[in-house]
């Protein structure tokens, strides 16, 4: 004791960082070197790896016809996810950013998604899509089987999924929006601007450097989807909605192919970063102020 | 081109009107087509905020807002066809300085080639030309006030408002930028509403001068006789660095002559019709005595308007000299030539312009001989 309160005194401040490291190393590094691992094994129900087999698990990945599926299903609800939940966000944020009475209200509303869980979402909208009770199909007076259509199955779920990501991006915005000087727009007012004109030559330029967080983040959450598939319409109807990481759990857990989930898991960990590092690339190059 | 007339215009700020304190209160003012209109007055009295009810950006509390004949309590900021250089410059953060410059014409979808040549134009006679590409985040102080003053140039509305367009600029800069402004006032005869705390620009610079205090007008007239002929004593005091000299004092009549004598009993001879009028009206009630520091004499002819007093401290200004004195009654400053003898500490006697002196109510501090005032 008396040699590590030394340590302390003597400014090793590494110890610091052992508490976090602790944390990292169990939930983060363990399980992302494992993974690597196992992507190379085939495995026992267990999970166990059993028998190393190179880039076998690799190869029939990328032969599967179930994997260009996969990541054509995800590239397109992620588009879908990114874009519906950022506008939602920038709109709200925008219509909250003048004061109103009833603001706070408003304002809490648009924030709310944030704090539901992405199951239950998917519980409600689960019944709101029920094609003979759900109140989408009253309301609207169409007969549309929602969930079990492969052609509107996504569009669901990509719905859903922008919603519940258009909290967070609420509040990004609103803080964006924050930091524009008002003077700014009364300059414009009186040199003789519209509203749309504000919004396209003042507003958007001064979120720009929040956007480019917003997106950064946006599409990592929304490649990591997985509640809402799981309860909405697990991967189906058909493929239509079997998303990578759907997959993968699947994978691994229904037919207890964990090499395959692992190999499933690298791709899609790697295309995560190639994007994150030419999103990163593409605004160091981009205008900013 | 145009006329504005603001007529009982006031500002509250409060939600309540019952206990409203206004920032802003009775503002009537008739500017005409062409002139150039100076506020002024202490920090707060509600300059910024008369310029921002005219330019629509602040709701008019009461009382109405003419433009061309036009009532415009109620039209948008963008319709009134004004521009405006606002207090803190109000750049936008990103554009370059050539689109801050270009913005108001380009939102009005003026030719771009149009744009371009105006862009220069302006640039160049402000200095700008080797900055148009930077960010208002790069830019200086003064720098930005510039890219400020040129975006309001760039077109030509009915009128101007600046908010204290200068006041970030070094002294070179400052009386250059003057000239610029009094030029282009004179090419255009665009009417110009102007908000400075400079004395030397309202006084070179303006056609009227409108004082300003707690949000009401003091007086508004040109910057002649806004000088010479002050409404009270706020304005006297207000106007001419350094201010006038005020003694408080009664008028008396001594050897037969009407005097003013001060509270430690100092007399100065009152002459002319003015002494005579004291005299009747005034006669041992209290008054105040201003003299303008230029309006003291260094040659004392014994005439019976002399103050002595000690030198407490002397300014060069180059071709002359402010001394302050101590004297019986009050603090005195006075513009001397240069070559005036005296240093800090010795004694100083002084002749008072009696005829240039002013005489304010001793309750109401109102100037006593103050001339009607056209408005
Ligand atoms: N948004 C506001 N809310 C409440 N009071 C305000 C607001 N803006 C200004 N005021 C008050 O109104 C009065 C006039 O302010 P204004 O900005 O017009 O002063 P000013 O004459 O321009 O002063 P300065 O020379 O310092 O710029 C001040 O007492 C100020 O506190
Ligand atoms: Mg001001």
């Amino acid at each position: 004791m008396n040699r590590f309160i030394e340590k302390l005194k003597q400014g090793n401040a590494y110890l610091y960082l052992i508490p976090c490291f602790l944390i990292f190393g169990v939930f983060l590094f363990y399980p992302f070197v494992k993974t690597i691992y196992l992507s190379f094994y085939k495995t026992d129900k267990l999970g166990q790896a059993k028998l190393f087999v190179g880039a076998e698990n690799y190869t029939d990945l990328f032969t599967s016809e179930a994997f260009y599926n996969s990541l054509f299903v995800t590239l397109i609800f992620v588009v879908i996810v990114v874009v519906g939940s950022m506008l939602i966000g920038l709109i709200a944020a925008v219509l909250c950013s003048k004061a109103f009475p009833g603001i706070r209200f408003f304002s809490t509303s648009y924030a709310l998604p944030m704090a539901i869980a992405s199951s239950g979402a998917a519980m409600i909208f689960k019944i709101i899509l029920n094609p003979t009770i759900g109140i989408l199909n009253k309301l609207t007076g169409l007969d549309i089987n929602w969930i079990n259509d492969p052609k509107y199955a996504l569009i669901c779920v990509a719905v859903l999924t922008a919603w519940l990501n258009s909290g967070i991006n609420f509040l990004y915005f609103s803080a964006g929006l924050g930091n524009i000087d008002d003077t700014i727009y009364e300059r414009a007012s009186v040199d003789g601007a519209s509203a749309v004109q504000k919004f396209f030559r003042l507003t958007l330029p001064g979120l720009s450097p929040i956007m480019f967080y917003t997106l950064v983040v946006n599409i990592i959450q929304a490649f990591q989807s997985f509640g809402q598939v799981k309860i909405l319409t697990q991967g189906g109807p058909g493929e239509s909605t079997n998303l990578i990481v759907y997959s993968i759990y699947r994978d691994a857990f229904f037919n207890y192919k964990f090499g395959s989930a692992a190999a499933q898991s690298v791709v899609l960990f790697i295309i995560i970063m190639l994007l994150t590092l030419v999103m990163f690339r593409v605004e160091k190059k981009g205008v900013k102020y | 081109m145009s006329d504005l007339f603001l007529k009982n215009v006031c500002k509250s700020y409060e939600k309540k009107q019952d206990k409203a304190q206004y920032a802003v209160k009775d503002f009537t003012l008739k500017i005409e087509d062409g002139e150039f209109v100076i506020f002024v007055g202490p920090s707060g009295c509600g300059k910024s905020t008369t310029l921002r009810m005219i330019a629509g950006l602040e709701d008019i509390t009461g009382g109405e807002l003419w433009i061309d004949g036009k009532l415009c309590n109620y039209v948008e900021p963008g319709e009134r066809d004004l521009s405006m250089v606002f207090q803190n410059y109000a750049l936008y953060p990103n554009m370059n300085v050539y689109d801050n410059m270009a913005f108001s014409l380009s939102v009005r979808k003026v030719p771009k080639k149009e744009i371009d040549k105006k862009v220069h134009e302006t640039a160049e006679i402000l200095g700008l030309e080797s900055l148009l590409k930077r960010r208002p985040g790069e830019l200086s102080g003064g720098q930005k006030q510039r890219v400020a003053i040129g975006s309001a140039i760039m077109r030509s509305p009915k009128a101007f408002l600046m908010d204290e367009p200068l006041s970030n600029l070094d002294a070179k800069l400052r009386s250059q930028m003057r000239v610029e402004l009094a030029k282009l006032h004179e090419s255009l005869g665009t009417t110009m509403i102007y908000v400075t705390h400079d004395q030397t620009e309202a006084m070179t610079l303006g056609t009227k001068i409108v004082v300003m205090k707690d949000g009401i007008i003091q007086q508004a007239d040109s910057p002649k006789e806004v000088y010479d002929n002050p409404a009270n004593m706020f304005v006297a005091g207000f106007i001419g660095s350094p201010s006038m000299n005020f003694f408080n004092g009664r008028i008396r009549t001594y050897a037969g002559m009407p005097v003013f004598e001060t509270v430690t009993g100092e007399r100065l001879e009152i002459p002319g019709s003015r002494g005579k009028v004291l005299e009747e009206k005034y006669r041992n009630k209290w008054v105040i005595l201003g003299i303008r520091p230029e309006h003291f004499l260094t040659k004392t002819d014994g005439s019976g308007s002399c103050l002595t007093g000690e030198i407490t401290a002397r300014e060069m200004l180059g071709a002359e000299s402010i001394v302050y004195l101590k004297t019986a009654a009050e603090e005195a400053a006075a513009r001397v030539p240069v070559e005036t003898p005296g240093k800090p500490g010795d004694k100083l006697t002084l002749s008072a312009d009696m005829e240039r002196a002013h005489f304010f109510d001793g309750h109401t501090n109102e100037n006593i001989f103050y001339q009607g005032g056209r408005q």
